[in-house]
C-alpha cells in the first residue's frame, strides 16, 4: 500500500486575518471579512464590498520580513507571509537542506502592481526595471522560492479558480510519485482593478454581501488571500518532529467542457469531479462529514454545485460556502478553503455559511447555518470550480 | 519517468514548420529582432463565429492544437496539458486599455475571459468534448516542461493512456517595446539568421506554439519519444553537470551516444557561459541550434522538441540548424538520441531527452 500524504503545515493571510488562528476567530463568531476598499485605488472602491486585507504592501513586506521592498508585488508579499507561517507550523528551518518544492498558484500574478505603473512603463520603462517581471505569474513564486530557499520543483499553475486546488493535488502526486519529499502548495492572488472589471463586465458581482445558495443570491463578492499548506509523507514529517495534521486522501481534477464561462446548471461537471475524488479516496458518500462548497454566489456556480451535490449524496453531508467570509480570493481560494477544510477537521467544528435565507426552490438545500463544535470531522470535502470548466474537489481526512 | 511516445505533432512557428512533416523548409529571416508566427488560413480550423472574438495567440494555440488532434481522429486524449509564459497576452494588454479609455465603466468582458491563462484549455476541452484531467502551467520557462512532467506522471499513476500536450506564446508590439527598455532585446538589428554568432548583449524576441500527443503505450512503427525532463531552477554549472549524469545514467547512455545536443543558445552575451559548459560537457558532439529560427520566449523548448522529433523520425538534419561558424561533425549514420538544452535568463534551465523508438 502506498504511503500515506499527509499535511504537516498550514499558513494564511485573508480579511479574516494573518495566521490560522485569527481566519479561525473570525469564522467561528460569524465575522466576515467584507469592507470597502482603502488600499485599492479603483472607482469602485464603495460600490461593492471586497475582502482586502487592511494592510498596504509596505507593511506586509514588512510583517513577511522582507527587508528591501524592490520589485517585490503585493502577490509575492501576502504568498511569502502565508508560507512563512506554514514553514514554521511543519517545523522546516529557513536554511533546510531539504528535497522541497513550490507549486504556487496565482490568476493575475503581478497585476496589482503592473495597472498602477502600466501606463507609465509604457512612456518610461526605464524607471520600473525593478517590475520588468512581475507581468506574469512566475514572478512572484521566484520571490518566494528564493526567500525560502526552494529550488527542487518550482511551477506556477493558473486554472482561474481551481488554480490554487490544482496546486495541492499536483504537490500531492510529485510527493506520492518521489520528485520531492516536501511540496508547498497554494495560491496567491491580490485585489487589482484588473480583475475588479472583468469580473463587473461578466456582471457577476453583488453590491450587497454575497449569498450563496441563498435564492435571492446575485453574485460574488471579490477577495484577496493567499494560503499554503505543506504536503509530505508521514515518515519524511517524521524526521523533524513535525505533526501530521490531517491526510490529503482523494482528489480529482476534471474539465466539465460545457461552456467557456459558466457550469453546467445540471451540475455534471460538479458531480463527475466529487464523485472521482472519493473513488481516489476510496470513500462512500457517507463517509463525508462537511464539504467545503465552491459556493460563489453567482446564480449559475450555486444551482450547478447545488444539483451536483444533491444528485451525488443522498443525505447531504453539512455544507457551507467561506466565501461569505472572505470573498472570492480566486486563484487563492482553494488553498484557503483546504485550510479552513483541515481546521474542521482538527477543531472538530464546522464553519456557517453567512446571509443565507430563502432555500433555491429547486433544490431546496440548506447550508450550515452557524458555527459548531464536537461533532464527528472524520472526511472534508472541498470544491473549486473554474472558468473554463476548470473543476477540482480535494478530501482531507482525519489522522 | 514513463516515456511519452509521441503519435502525432503540429507546429505554428515564425517558420513554415505548420503541416510540415520532414523539415524541408524555406527558411525565413528578419531583420528587426522580432519573429512573428506564419499564420495558417484559421478558417479550417475555427468556426467562424469564433474567430472574430480570437485573439492572435488563442487562433494561432487553438489551430495547432486541433491540427494536432485531427492527425489521429480516433483518439480522444485522456487529458489536456498546455504551458504558457505570458498567456494571451494582447487581451491582457487590451483589458488594461479599456480598463483606463472607459474609466473602469461599460467594459466587454471578452478579453479579461480571454486573458486567463487557461482559456485555450478550456477552449479545446470544450470544442472538441475532452472531459479530462486539464491542468495550465504558467512558469516561464518551465512552463512546457512541466505540462510534459505532469503527462509523465499521469501515464505512470492514473494509467491513462493518451494526453495531448503543448504550449502557446506570442509577442506584441507593445510588449516587445517594454521589453526592449528592459534590455532583453538586441540594440542594434541583426538578421535573425545571424543569431546563433552574435555576441552582443540581448537576443530576439519570437513567439509560437506546438502541440504532441502523446501516447503512454509504444506505436508499433518506429516514433520519437520524450524520454526525460529536467528542470533546473536557478542551476550552477555543477547542477547542471549533475543533471545531465543523472539523465545519462538512468537511461544507460555515454556521452557519445548522445547524436546531437539541440542548444538554446540565443545569441545574448549573458548567457554565453552557461550554453559553454554544456557543450563542453559533451566534448566533440555536434550541436544543433533553434532560437534563430523561432526568437528567445518562454516556451521555445516546445519548438526545439518538434525539431528534435522530426529529426529523429525522418533521419533528415537540416544544414539551417548547424552553426555555419563551428566544426561540422560527420553525421552519425543513424540519430537515436537528442538531448535539448536551455537556458531561459538564467532562471529556468532545462534539458529534455529525446529518443528514437524502433
Amino acid at each position: 500500500m502506498a504511503a500515506r500524504i499527509i499535511v504537516s503545515g498550514m499558513g494564511i493571510l485573508t480579511s479574516l486575518g494573518k495566521g490560522v488562528e485569527a481566519n479561525h476567530h473570525k469564522l467561528s463568531n460569524a465575522i466576515h471579512g467584507l469592507s470597502s476598499l482603502d488600499f485599492l485605488s479603483t472607482n469602485h472602491s464603495h460600490s461593492f464590498p471586497f475582502g482586502e486585507i487592511k494592510k498596504d504592501t509596505r507593511e506586509l513586506l514588512e510583517d513577511a520580513a522582507i527587508s528591501t521592498n524592490k520589485g517585490f508585488s503585493r502577490t509575492a508579499a501576502l504568498g511569502i507571509s502565508a508560507v512563512r507561517e506554514a514553514f514554521m507550523q511543519a517545523r522546516i528551518p529557513l536554511d533546510h537542506q531539504l528535497k522541497i518544492g513550490l507549486i504556487n498558484a496565482t490568476s493575475v500574478g503581478g497585476m496589482c502592481e503592473v495597472e498602477k505603473y502600466y501606463f507609465d512603463i509604457l512612456k518610461t520603462p526605464d524607471l520600473f526595471a525593478e517590475y520588468s517581471d512581475t507581468i506574469d505569474c512566475a514572478d512572484c513564486t521566484h520571490r518566494i522560492a528564493d526567500h525560502f530557499h526552494i529550488k527542487h520543483f518550482v511551477t506556477t499553475i493558473s486554472t482561474a479558480c481551481s488554480s490554487s486546488a490544482n496546486a495541492i493535488m499536483l504537490g500531492a502526486r510529485l510527493v506520492n510519485q518521489g520528485t520531492i519529499d516536501i511540496a508547498v502548495c497554494g495560491g496567491t492572488d491580490a485585489l487589482t482593478r484588473f480583475t475588479i472589471n472583468g469580473f463587473n463586465a461578466l456582471k457577476n458581482i453583488d453590491k450587497n454581501h454575497c449569498r450563496p445558495f441563498d435564492a435571492d443570491r446575485n453574485g460574488l463578492n471579490l477577495g484577496e488571500g493567499a494560503a499554503y499548506i505543506i504536503i509530505e509523507k508521514e515518515s519524511t514529517c517524521a524526521l523533524r518532529s513535525a505533526e501530521p495534521l490531517a491526510q490529503i486522501s482523494g482528489y480529482c481534477n476534471y474539465n466539465e467542457a460545457f461552456h467557456p464561462t459558466a457550469p453546467n446548471p445540471e451540475g455534471q461537471g460538479a458531480y463527475e469531479v466529487m464523485h472521482r475524488a472519493l473513488a481516489k479516496a476510496n470513500l462512500t458518500i457517507d463517509d463525508i462529514d462537511y464539504i467545503n462548497a465552491h459556493g460563489t454566489a453567482t446564480l449559475t456556480n450555486d444551482e450547478s454545485e447545488s444539483n451536483a451535490m444533491k444528485r451525488l449524496f443522498i443525505k447531504l453531508p453539512r455544507f457551507s460556502s467561506t466565501k461569505s467570509f472572505t470573498g472570492h480570493t480566486l486563484a487563492a481560494a482553494g488553498a484557503v478553503e483546504a485550510v479552513f477544510s483541515i481546521n474542521a477537521i482538527l477543531k472538530r467544528c464546522v464553519y456557517a455559511n453567512l446571509n443565507f435565507k430563502t432555500p433555491m426552490p429547486g433544490t431546496l438545500l440548506i447550508p450550515q447555518l452557524r458555527y459548531e463544535e464536537n461533532i464527528r470531522m472524520q472526511h472534508v470535502m472541498s470544491n473549486s470550480f473554474a472558468f473554463g470548466g476548470n473543476n477540482a474537489s480535494l478530501i482531507f481526512s482525519k489522522l | 519517468m514513463s516515456p511519452l511516445y509521441i503519435l502525432a505533432s503540429s507546429c505554428i512557428s515564425p517558420q513554415p514548420s505548420f503541416l510540415c512533416d520532414d523539415l524541408r523548409m524555406d527558411i525565413r529571416c528578419t531583420e528587426n529582432n522580432m519573429l512573428h508566427c506564419l499564420e495558417p488560413d484559421f478558417k479550417n480550423y475555427i468556426n467562424p463565429v469564433q474567430i472574430r472574438r480570437m485573439s492572435r495567440a488563442l487562433k494561432i494555440g487553438y489551430a495547432t492544437a486541433i491540427s494536432c488532434l485531427n492527425q489521429n481522429p480516433e483518439i480522444v486524449p485522456e487529458a489536456i496539458l498546455i504551458g504558457t509564459g505570458k498567456g494571451c497576452l494582447e487581451d491582457t494588454e487590451h483589458f488594461l486599455h479599456s480598463i483606463k479609455e472607459y474609466n473602469e465603466t461599460a467594459l466587454n468582458a471578452t478579453h479579461f475571459i480571454h486573458s486567463t491563462y487557461n482559456q485555450l484549455n478550456g477552449m479545446i476541452a470544450l470544442n472538441k468534448k475532452i472531459s479530462s484531467y486539464n491542468m495550465t502551467f504558467v512558469h516561464r520557462g518551465f512552463s512546457f516542461e512541466h505540462s510534459l512532467m505532469d503527462a509523465a506522471l499521469l501515464f505512470e499513476e492514473d494509467k491513462i493512456d493518451t494526453a495531448l500536450a503543448g504550449s502557446f506564446d506570442e509577442m506584441t508590439l507593445e510588449h516587445f517595446t517594454v521589453k526592449k527598455h528592459w534590455g532583453y532585446w538586441k540594440k542594434e538589428d541583426i538578421r535573425s539568421l545571424d543569431l546563433i554568432s552574435s555576441h552582443t548583449d540581448g537576443t530576439i524576441s519570437g513567439e509560437g506554439s506546438a502541440f504532441y500527443m502523446l501516447s503512454r503505450l509504444k506505436p508499433e512503427h518506429p516514433v520519437a519519444a520524450i524520454k526525460h525532463i529536467a528542470p533546473l531552477y536557478r542551476p550552477s554549472n555543477d547542477d547542471i553537470a549533475e543533471a545531465v549524469d543523472n539523465i545519462l545514467q538512468i537511461h544507460s547512455l555515454k556521452k557519445e551516444d548522445i547524436d546531437f545536443v539541440l542548444s538554446g543558445k540565443n545569441g545574448d552575451a549573458k548567457y554565453e557561459t552557461s550554453y559553454q559548459h554544456v557543450g563542453q560537457l559533451f566534448g566533440n558532439t555536434q550541436k544543433l541550434y533553434f532560437k534563430h529560427l523561432c526568437g528567445e520566449y518562454d516556451t521555445a523548448t516546445s519548438f526545439a522538441c518538434w525539431l528534435a522529433s522530426k529529426i529523429l523520425t525522418t533521419q533528415f538534419v537540416p544544414d539551417y540548424l548547424f552553426d555555419t561558424t563551428e566544426t561540422k561533425q560527420a553525421i552519425p549514420k543513424k540519430v537515436r538520441h537528442i538531448l535539448i538544452y536551455n537556458n531561459y535568463f538564467d532562471l529556468n534551465q532545462s534539458l529534455i531527452l529525446l529518443s528514437l523508438e524502433e
